[in-house]
């Protein structure tokens, strides 16, 4: 295995795939955005639907204009400016509606950082909370679980947001051991949390 | 093997590739596999998952979040007018294939509400139509005017009758006086203390008062 790595933004190299014409590519954004793209939605809006109507038009908004994306900002960044923006017009669109009750939005507020952080998601009920805390549980268990050097690299990379450089030189050992330990944490977790995302698919994985 | 039945190697690939670790000669094939293989797709998503939920629980996929990538192709497919989710010649937005199977479980139940979510929005927007004929007195087509002085009217708009009555020239609309009969029904005025020059007119009945 070579040695040598660079930083190549996973993103970017998608955005530009999807640009050149490989649609598939998108879906592996898609995949990867969704939940906090519909969690931002769900802070700003009631309606179940409603949050699932807007998340999916912001990937296609985004969609649409990938060709402008270009690379200056984070993509996420980019994605969520469009969702936000495409919330609001959502909200303005029914808010002029007279037969939709106030109850409708989750806040009169302009800023986004000030709706509804601590309530439900809007789409959930008791069964879909507790499949994503089990969830929560048994990725957190696991993660205690692991080795300690397996322990310390995931955890600086996914939460602390080192870069691999980073964590080597935290570590005191070559990238490739980081790279290493990084994939076998997450093989060790994914292991645990697989059978609860068969079980929340109704099929085997 | 992996738990996502792809090589070790591979595994390790895709995981580099999502820190954006990948060298540069490993990742044409790469993503290749990742775009091609139903388990690389797993094992991408799953370590996303990993990832985000390590940061924050409230990012832990519930089983809508699983099937939303087949809703999205579903839409796309619909809003571009293909009979297909298979767009652009490259197979598209490639869920997860096999892996997930939306014949069952909770990818049918989605797949079935996709038709509600359309009628909603069907039906909201008559509501908003019906309020605005109701408050600018447009008037609908109805076999029963009673008399007609009609303007010939451009292509797709709606006809208007004119009555000269004591209080001189009114536009009716046959729906309107069945709407505002039974609003009289209901109690009458109820919100506005003075009415305007326009709710004036659109509450005139003429020879009933």
């Amino acid at each position: 295995m070579s040695t040598e790595s660079r930083t190549l933004d996973p993103d970017l190299l998608l955005v530009e795939r999807v640009v050149a014409g490989d649609q598939k590519a998108y879906g592996l954004l898609v995949m990867k955005y969704q939940r906090r793209i519909q969690r931002l939605v769900g802070r700003m809006v009631r309606d179940p639907d409603l949050v699932e109507d807007i998340a999916q038009e912001t990937f296609i908004q985004a969609y649409r204009a990938l060709h402008q994306f270009r690379g200056d900002a984070q993509f996420y960044t980019w994605l969520y400016r469009i969702a936000v923006n495409t919330a609001k017009k959502f909200l303005l669109k029914i808010k002029h509606d007279p037969t939709v009750s106030e109850n409708f939005f989750a806040s009169n507020d302009e800023d986004e950082t000030s709706w509804r952080k601590d309530e439900p998601i809007a789409d959930e009920t008791p069964e879909t909370v507790l499949a994503a805390k089990e969830i929560a549980m048994v990725v957190n268990a696991a993660l205690d679980a692991l080795p300690p050097d397996l322990k310390q690299a995931v955890t600086l990379r996914e939460i602390d947001g080192l870069s691999y450089e980073e964590i080597a030189e935290v570590m005191a050992c070559p990238i490739g051991t980081v790279r290493s330990r990084i994939f076998r944490a997450r093989e060790a977790i994914s292991a645990k949390v697989r059978p609860l995302l068969e079980k929340q698919t109704g099929k085997r994985w | 093997m992996t738990r996502f039945s792809i090589s070790s190697e591979s595994a390790e690939h895709i995981s580099a590739l999502s820190d954006g670790q990948l060298p540069q000669e490993q990742l044409a094939a790469t993503l290749e596999a990742l775009l091609a293989e139903p388990n690389a797709k797993q094992a991408w998503l799953t370590y996303h998952v990993v990832g985000d939920v390590l940061r924050s629980a409230e990012l832990a996929p519930t089983p809508s979040d699983l099937d939303f990538l087949a809703r999205f192709e579903q839409r796309w497919a619909q809003e571009n007018g293909s009979g297909s989710v298979r767009t652009h010649g490259v197979g598209g937005f490639g869920d997860m294939g096999g892996a997930v199977d939306h014949g069952t479980g909770f990818g049918a139940q989605h797949s079935a509400n996709a038709g509600v979510l359309r009628w909603r929005w069907v039906a909201a927007v008559a509501c908003t139509v019906l309020a605005g004929v109701v408050g600018l007195g447009l008037s609908w087509d109805t076999p029963d005017a009673r008399q007609a002085s009609v303007a010939p009217a451009p292509e797709n708009t709606q006809t208007l009758w004119v009555s000269s009555e004591e209080q001189g020239v009114m536009v009716r609309d046959a729906r309107l006086d069945e709407l505002l009969a039974a609003h009289r029904q209901q109690g009458g005025h109820s919100v506005l203390q003075m009415p305007a020059g326009f709710l004036r007119n659109a509450t005139y009945d003429g020879a009933a008062r």
